[in-house]
């Protein structure tokens, strides 16, 4: 039951992403690319990953990391103009708006779930995996942070709520001497960072799948998770209403399963532990 | 087998040696005993052979004793002077006291022994038949392989005896750890193929492995290490060699002694080295000859390389089909001009273009050396000039592609350079399609699928993926030869260190009057800092 | 399979041919007659050639249409390929549109993923964009490069900011925030364009005020902006108007600090400190103990003065350059939801304060 629960999340947060992502491509490179082309290559592509494993995903992964060495050079490069009086003044309408929009950003930080499965799987004494984790978490935050400081600081504060994609907007006008438009690059690079998300989930509620119906190989279920992502992507499309109610789903359902089921299970599996002690 | 030679000694146990010969392991028992009568020896050995015309019968002692042997195998010279000119001196009575032959009763063996090259002596009236080693060779001298070539170092390569080759290597390392493993492949053909390894760096279960692969193989004939290649190999599917092919036995050696495991045939100077790895294409036996910031430079062009080959066309294409904003302002005019009037779309315009660079480049190979010039001439030239000038492709388009097929021509294996110039094409179709999406996508696909091959059990893409710091030192660089302490991770060698200090002089000229009195380990330490 | 698709749909949705595309490479807003807008466009068109670069035609199109996007659409169909104004270079802006307010012509370029936003904008002072971009200037061949390269000299030489359509974009929207953008003038005599110094605006209109080419560089310095020349001429000395009372410097090093004090109304020191280097000064003896002493203290004074004058421009315009007000909302929150600002803002005191050390002088004393 609860693995069914999971495996829906997953599944979900990943139709997210692939919405947000194809919507992205569509915004800025390809207004004309139908919806079910740039989903399905994304979905086929991280298919193909998958398909190795776990040792051949975290070994691309750990390749792939170098493009986010880039993508933060890209962003400091642009540091060059910041403003800080556009900060200023800080704590304007109040804390509730600061943790309205720490709710928002949360999501992000809800990556962390995908430790706790994938670890199951993972050999390594019980710190190790934590630092791992604690590493992740706050180089996540460094880099958001950092993407946020650079945004709200090149941007006066009344541009800033006119533009969605602030970063990308920032690097439209920069010039190199050898190319210009940076921004076609950075979401170029951006893109594999989303096949590497996307192929997380997938990988998982494929996992998540093949425990719950025995005649599912780890290949089939993949599949089928696939081509639900794919149907559920065509069926929101680019509706923006429909895309806002699921990622307000996915927020509640990643507040359960990410930190409310963690919560719940820790002292359970104290009891558990020390029933199966007791028992011996 | 040493241990059993001194139990031997020891233990008195008399079985007496055999000759090793691989004639025996390969017989497996099928055993036909000679008679005593001459004639019905050389009878099933004539119906063995067809009758063929080039086994030659000469009839000795009148009629009491025969000589056979392939006159087209065998040197007559050899002949004489083996055989007949001891008789004649005066020196032996009979060829049958003959000591250098080999005696044996198995008329099979006569047979292999026969095509391996060697006269066979039988005489009326006895079972025993003596075998002599006359084979003729004619090899070629071990020139430098016209495909790999270097500026400086070693010119000698292997040539098609394998003897000569396993001599070549054996020379360069003289160690008693240097194990040659053979084995017959192909059960028509018989071809000997050699598996070479150094015992006690090479992982044991590694050349467990080599073995049954290359024991397992069963097919008529064996006759290129293309074949074996494929019969051994991990990932068939896939156009990225996973063997390492090279002529050079320098090459060969250095690999050995890394840890891994040569394949050699009869017949080839090709040699395959497994496992191999992406980034073992991209070295040259140069690299190591030159300083090590030459050294370093030249293989990071040659990394480079291997961008422009799979993503330039593409690139260009999608710059020019989708994104042509990223052109900065000095350069957008110009490139306007050049493709204005240009009838195909460049997806078009591309393809073509690859596809006549590789007509050029298989007709060249193919002809003798000044033919090949000539075309190589006239189709990059001529051929360039005239498309330009009748405006069915941009010159542009010219220099992207020219450019291309120049850089896969810098990747030193055969094999994966053409491997590049093969994925050109679908990242062609796919920039076409999407634009620079489409590019990062075929990229992906490439880096994926290149993750997800292994060699012999190690991952092709090592030591990036698995990030290896301490392997990148021969990666995209080549630091100097005192930072290559360890083997690379990626053979398995059981042996890590390769060398101990190496520099070890400059130690002792800075402490003067003290010579080493430190241990080994910090007096290694304190070098690096001394030479940093 | 996949490949085999993929072949068949090359082309098929995204696929903007970059042979059959109009590059516009300059564009020119101006009010129109009847309609809102009239939109004057440079269009080269280069021949190809086998050797060497080709021929190029100019055709400039002028339309008129409600908004710049219709007008876009009408030229679209005066010419045989597609309009496409993502790699133009500079916007230039009528002086009566840009009285009238330039946002809403800008709009398109803002929303736009393809537009070009570092392009540069610079507004025609008594006359029109469209004459501007149909001045065929003899020895330059396309008006974009002209005016382009123009703006980015003056730039580099401290005259203008080089601020692109992106940073203006900020100070455009943001209240608190003017800002400047290049005039440019026809000089009919010569078949030239002139820079003509800095106009200011007031929100998102054109004041009509400027600041004038002479005076610009102590404008940007005051701003705080140094391109990789900065170099003043000032009269230091004499009554009369000889060639030797000027002295001219280069600026090395530059400083510049605003300090904000809030308590009935805002005063606003600007501090500049400056390292020069003296490029040209006729009368010399700067050897003369105490005359370097002198110099500086000359030109602290002439800067002074020539600043407050700016400073009076800038408050009769009504033109907030220096962002007083997003600092006063930024540091003093409070005090700025009490006024309205561009009704305080003439009324402030901006004081500026030179402090300024000669360090070289040539190889000459």
């Amino acid at each position: 039951m609860l693995s069914a629960g999971f495996v829906l999340y997953f599944i979900s947060v990943g139709t997210l992403i692939i919405i947000l992502y194809s919507r992205m491509i569509s915004l800025w490179v390809l207004p004309h690319t139908p919806l079910w082309i740039t989903a399905s290559l994304m979905i086929l592509v991280c298919f193909y990953m998958i398909s190795g494993g776990l040792l051949v995903m975290g070994r691309l992964y750990t390749m792939l990391s170098v493009l986010i060495l880039i993508l933060f050079g890209v962003i400091l490069y642009s540091a060059k103009e910041m403003n800080i009086v556009y900060l200023f003044p800080i704590l304007e309408s109040g804390w509730g708006r600061v943790f309205g929009a720490v709710n928002q950003a949360f999501f992000s930080f809800f990556g962390y779930i995908v430790s706790l499965v994938i670890y199951s799987k993972v050999i390594g004494t019980h710190k190790e995996k934590l630092k791992v984790i604690l590493y992740a978490h706050s180089f996540v935050f460094l880099f958001y942070f950092i993407i946020v400081f650079v945004s709200f600081t090149y941007f006066s504060t009344e541009e800033i709520t006119l533009v969605p994609e602030p970063i990308l907007y920032m690097l439209k006008a920069f010039e190199l001497p050898i190319i210009a438009r940076l921004d076609l690059f950075f979401i170029s690079i951006w893109v594999v960072n989303v096949a590497t998300t996307f192929g997380t989930y997938l990988y998982m509620a494929g996992l998540g799948l093949s425990h719950l119906c025995p005649i599912c190989t780890k290949t089939t279920a993949g599949i089928i998770v696939g081509i639900i992502v794919l149907a559920l992507t065509l069926y929101v499309g680019y509706d923006i209403q429909k895309t806002e109610q699921l990622n307000q789903l996915v927020l509640r359902m990643g507040y359960a399963f990410s930190l409310g089921i963690p919560l719940i299970m820790l002292p359970l599996s104290y009891v558990r532990k020390n029933r199966y002690k007791e028992g011996e | 087998m040493l241990m059993g030679f001194f139990k031997r000694l020891f233990f008195g146990d008399h079985t007496r040696l055999q000759d090793r010969d691989l004639a025996h392991d390969h017989n497996h028992g099928r055993k036909q005993l000679s008679s005593k009568k001459l004639s019905e020896n050389v009878d099933y050995l004539l119906s063995n052979f067809h009758k063929s015309n080039d086994l030659k019968i000469r009839v000795l002692n009148e009629g009491n004793a025969a000589l056979l042997y392939f006159e087209s195998l065998s040197d007559q010279e050899k002949v004489f002077e083996k055989i007949f000119a001891p008789v004649e001196n005066g020196q032996i009575d009979e060829i049958s006291k003959l000591r250098s032959a080999r005696i044996t009763q198995n008329l099979e063996e006569v047979i292999t022994n026969l095509l391996g090259g060697q006269a066979a002596y039988i005489e009326d009236g006895s079972n025993k038949v003596h075998l002599f080693d006359v084979t003729s060779c004619y090899n070629r001298t071990p020139e430098e392989p016209q495909n790999e070539r270097v500026i400086r170092g070693a010119h000698d390569g292997f040539i098609e005896n394998i003897m000569i080759n396993i001599n070549l290597i054996r020379k360069r390392i003289e160690n008693r750890n240097l194990t040659v493993k053979y084995i017959k492949l192909g059960t028509y053909t018989n071809t000997n193929v050699a598996i070479i390894y150094m015992d006690g760096i090479a992982d044991p279960s590694l050349v467990q492995e080599v073995e049954r692969r290359v024991s397992s193989i069963e097919t008529d004939m064996v006759h290129s290490p293309g074949l074996i290649e494929e019969y051994i190999e991990d990932q068939t599917n896939t156009p990225f060699p996973q063997m390492l092919h090279t002529e050079r036995p320098d090459r060969v050696v250095g690999n050995l002694m890394e840890g891994r495991v040569a394949i050699m045939a009869e017949g080839t100077p090709t040699t395959l080295i497994a496992p191999s790895t992406f980034f073992m294409f991209y070295q040259a036996s140069d690299d190591y000859n030159m300083r090590w910031f030459t050294g370093t430079f030249i293989r990071l062009v040659r990394l480079f390389s291997f961008v422009i080959a799979v993503g330039l066309p593409a690139f260009y294409i999608a710059i020019v089909g989708f994104h042509f904003e990223v052109i900065p302002d000095e350069l957008i005019i110009p490139v306007k001009a050049s493709i204005n009037e240009i009838a195909y779309p460049p997806i078009i315009e591309a393809l073509v273009m690859v596809v006549i660079i590789e007509l050029i480049r298989e007709a060249g190979v193919r002809l003798p050396a000044p033919i090949g010039q000539t075309i190589g001439i006239v189709g990059g030239l001529v051929i360039g000039d005239a498309v330009v000038r009748a405006g069915l492709v941009s010159n542009l388009m010219v220099i992207v592609v020219a450019l291309t097929a120049i850089a896969s021509f810098v990747v030193p294996s055969n094999e994966l350079s053409t491997a590049l110039r093969l994925l050109t094409f679908p990242l062609i179709v796919l920039a076409g399609t999407m634009g620079f999406v489409g590019i990062v996508f075929g990229m992906l696909i490439i880096i994926i699928h290149l993750t997800k091959l292994q060699s012999f059990g190690v991952p092709y893409l090592a030591p990036v993926a698995p990030l290896n710091f301490g392997d990148l030192k021969d990666t995209f660089v080549r630091l100097p030869m005192f930072m290559m302490k360890t083997r690379p991770k990626d053979s398995h060698a059981i042996k890590p260190d390769a060398l101990n200090p190496v520099r070890k002089w400059k130690l002792s000229d800075q402490q003067g009057s003290k010579p080493n009195q430190q241990p080994d380990g910090a007096e290694a330490s304190s070098k690096k800092q001394s030479d940093r | 399979m996949i490949l085999t698709a993929l072949i068949l749909l090359t082309g098929c949705w995204d696929e903007r041919q970059f042979k059959n595309i109009s590059l516009v490479l300059s564009m020119g807003f101006d009010t129109g007659e009847e309609q809102a807008i009239r939109q004057t466009v440079s269009i080269p068109t280069v021949t190809r050639s086998s050797e060497g670069p080709g021929q190029e035609f100019i055709n400039v199109l002028s339309t008129e249409a409600h908004t710049p996007r219709e007008a876009r659409d009408k030229i679209d169909m005066m010419i045989s390929d597609n309009f496409d104004p993502s790699k133009v270079r500079v916007v230039v802006f009528g002086e009566e549109l840009a009285k009238e307010g330039i946002f809403p012509v800008l709009d398109d370029m803002y929303r736009d993923p393809k537009s070009n936003l570092n392009a540069y904008m610079a507004v025609v002072e008594k006359g029109t964009a469209e004459e501007i971009t149909r001045l065929r200037a003899t020895g330059e061949t396309r008006i974009s490069e002209y005016l382009g390269g123009m703006l980015e000299t003056a730039a580099s030489s401290t005259h203008t900011t080089g601020e692109n359509l992106q940073l203006l974009c900020a100070e455009l929207i943001e209240p608190g925030i003017d800002f400047s953008v290049p005039l440019i003038e026809l000089d009919k005599q010569n078949g030239a364009i002139n820079f003509s110094g800095m106009g200011l605006f007031h929100e998102k209109t054109y004041t009509g005020e400027k600041i004038s080419a002479e005076k610009s560089t102590l404008y940007m310095l005051l701003q705080g902006k140094k391109g990789k020349i900065a170099r003043l001429t000032e009269k230091v000395s004499g009554e009369n108007d000889e060639i030797t009372s000027y002295a001219t410097v280069e600026v090395n090093k530059m400083k510049r600090k605003m300090k904000l004090t809030v308590d009935d109304g805002v005063t606003a020191d600007i501090h500049v400190n400056l390292e020069l280097k003296v490029v040209e000064y006729p009368s010399d003896h700067l050897y003369v103990k105490g005359k370097i002493k002198m110099l500086e203290e000359q030109l602290t004074d002439v800067f002074t003065k020539e600043s407050e004058k700016i400073l009076t421009t800038l408050q009769e315009a009504n033109s907030d350059v220096f962002g007083i007000g997003r600092r006063v909302k930024a540091y003093h929150p409070d005090y700025w939801n009490e006024v309205e600002w561009s009704e305080e803002y003439p009324e402030i005191a901006i004081v500026p304060h030179f402090d300024i050390k000669i360090i070289e002088h040539g190889i000459m004393n």
